[in-house]
């Protein structure tokens, strides 16, 4: 026997491929697992029948199939969130990142407007909708406004933190090399804030989501996912909560993963950052 | 004289107290001329760099660089920082091109410069590695390759070489005085090493601290190329650790002669 043969943990002995595959499996096997529990327990306990997956997944199929809920397809329910969502989280990337780049750059103005932001950032989703019925009555504005604040806040807040966290030398490196403000601007303050910047990007995304589906609950047009959810609490039909739910979740996942995948590539040297420990 | 310190003062005021980081400072600096400056921890060498590279005002004297006080930070009078100075989302070639592009030095002469500057370095193959891939020691000969490549006039360099190895350490050594030969550059050095301030300098300004000031000045008497084992080298040693307080027995001659 070699005495200096090292034991290779599970994980390692796998193709990188397959192991993504496996794990992606084991996180769906997991979800399962927990939903069958969790029906079982409550029927068990409550006496009340909980939405199986293969009941949830019948009424999916004759949705998909072009019934109408609510008065509306699944797919107009769907388009209509994504679209006061993309509009709200736009608007709160376009004029989050600019105020976040000013604020971090200019000291004085950073000073008294982050504590507002700071503050903003604190304020629960929710409580946003006394405040967007007073300013824009119930509709689709009020909903957007709710889904900008949201994004907006974290988005400012990371950006400009991002650009404060350089290291003093790298300025002063540039600005020995010659680099006048601008290139100070685009080539160094920028680019180093830009890991910071994406997770400011990241968390707005989840904040704007989650705040999209509360907004359509209460300020909602009748139409939209959030509408969906609470409109089927009221109807008793458990099962097309869960649908709204199901795709509200794996609509985050492919834009977390496709968005925010796409521009991390882009960031090949904060991909050490990752962190890939553990003992098995 | 291309550099001229006047009576140099730097205090920082903090929030308690101030520090006198430099007491009345006066150098003079040939050009062409090897300096190399030591002193323990905390006596202002940092500071010293910093206020030639013009990236911080001295609290009162004057700086006067060819003639003329100096307006700002210039690529005239480059600097090898203490620290990793590397632009972490570059790689090790993007981190060199970025000052002459600031330059606007055209690109097919730009890739030359480069080229022959990571060659200088030792670390062709690592072109495209980014800096956390890279040992503390090649981010640091990366930062000089950065410094060299934009021609300097007058190099400063702060401890550049504290983290290689002795072998690695003495052959930048050399590497150093070949170019600081070859290019005809002033060269402000500053060192913990006692041994390294005696192989390169041409003259060595002992720093003390509290307030951090310069209390001594030798004129460096060997020639060149320097054996660290000659008689000569191992008393100018000796002679500079008991100015460091580092070392009070006598000299080897006192020793010699006792016996
Ligand atoms: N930005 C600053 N603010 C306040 N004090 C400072 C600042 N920079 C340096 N100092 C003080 O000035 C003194 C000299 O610092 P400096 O960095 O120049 O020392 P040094 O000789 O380079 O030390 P080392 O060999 O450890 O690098 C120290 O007492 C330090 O606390
Ligand atoms: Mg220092």
């Amino acid at each position: 026997m070699n005495k200096h043969h090292k034991k290779r943990s599970i994980s390692d002995r796998i193709n990188p491929k397959h192991l993504s595959l496996f794990q992606t499996m084991g996180t769906l096997i997991i979800l399962l697992t927990i939903w069958l529990l969790t029906a079982i327990f409550v029927k068990g306990i409550r006496g009340i029948s909980f939405p199986m997956p293969w009941e949830v997944a019948g009424r999916l199929w004759t949705l998909i199939k072009g019934q109408l809920i609510y008065n509306r397809s699944l797919h107009a329910h769907l388009l209509s969130s994504l679209w006061r969502w993309g509009l709200g989280y736009s608007l709160a990337v376009v004029l989050g990142l600019i105020a976040g780049l000013t604020l971090g750059i200019c000291h004085k103005l950073r000073q008294s407007i982050l504590p507002i932001i700071t503050l903003i950032q604190m304020i629960p989703g929710l409580a946003w909708i006394p405040i967007a019925l007073l300013l824009f009555g119930i509709g689709n504005t009020a909903t957007i406004f709710m889904i900008f604040i949201m994004g907006f806040a974290p988005i400012v807040l990371n950006t400009a933190v991002g650009i404060q966290a350089i290291p003093p030398v790298q300025i002063k490196a540039a600005q020995i090399m010659g680099a006048n403000k601008r290139t100070l601007f685009f080539r160094v303050l920028f680019p180093s804030a830009l890991g910071s910047i994406l997770t400011g990007l990241r968390i707005g995304m989840a904040g704007a989501w989650r705040v999209l589906i509360a907004a359509e609950m209460i300020v909602g047009m009748g139409v939209g996912l959030g509408y969906m959810i609470i409109q089927s609490r009221w109807s008793l039909d458990y099962e097309s909560a869960f649908i709204a739910m199901g795709i509200i979740l794996f609509l985050g996942l492919i834009i977390e993963k496709t968005l925010f995948g796409m521009l991390e590539a882009r960031l090949p040297y904060a991909s050490h950052q990752r962190n890939k420990i553990g003992v098995l | 004289m291309i550099l001229e310190l006047k009576n140099i003062n730097k205090t920082f005021d903090q929030d308690v107290q101030s520090i006198t980081a430099l007491d009345d400072i006066s150098i003079q600096v040939r050009r062409n001329e090897f300096l190399c400056i030591l002193g323990p921890s905390g006596c202002g060498k940092s500071t010293l760099l910093h206020l030639i590279a013009a990236l911080d005002n001295p609290s009162s004297g004057e700086i006067i660089f060819n003639e003329h006080y100096i307006p700002g930070p210039c690529a005239c009078r480059g600097l090898v920082f203490q620290e990793d100075a590397l632009y972490p989302w570059k790689t090790v070639w993007q981190n060199i091109a970025f000052g002459l592009e600031i330059q606007k030095i055209p690109s097919l002469q730009r890739e030359l410069i480069i080229r022959e500057h990571i060659n200088l370095v030792g670390l062709p193959g690592f072109e495209h590695f980014y800096p956390h891939q890279l040992s503390g020691g090649m981010k640091q000969r990366v930062q000089i390759a950065r410094t060299l490549a934009l021609d300097p006039q007058i190099l400063l360099m702060d401890e550049p070489f504290a983290a290689l190895d002795e072998i690695t350490r003495s052959r930048m050594d050399e590497e150093l005085l070949s170019i600081w030969n070859r290019k005809k550059k002033t060269v402000i050095f500053v060192t913990h090493s006692i041994e390294e301030a005696v192989i390169l300098g041409d003259r060595i300004l002992i720093m003390d601290a509290s307030p951090g000031r310069i209390i001594h000045e030798i004129i460096n008497p060997l020639q060149r190329p320097r054996n660290p084992d000659d008689y000569d080298f191992i008393n100018l040693k000796r002679e500079i650790k008991t100015h460091l307080g580092v070392c009070q027995t006598q000299s080897i001659e006192g020793v010699l002669n006792n016996v």
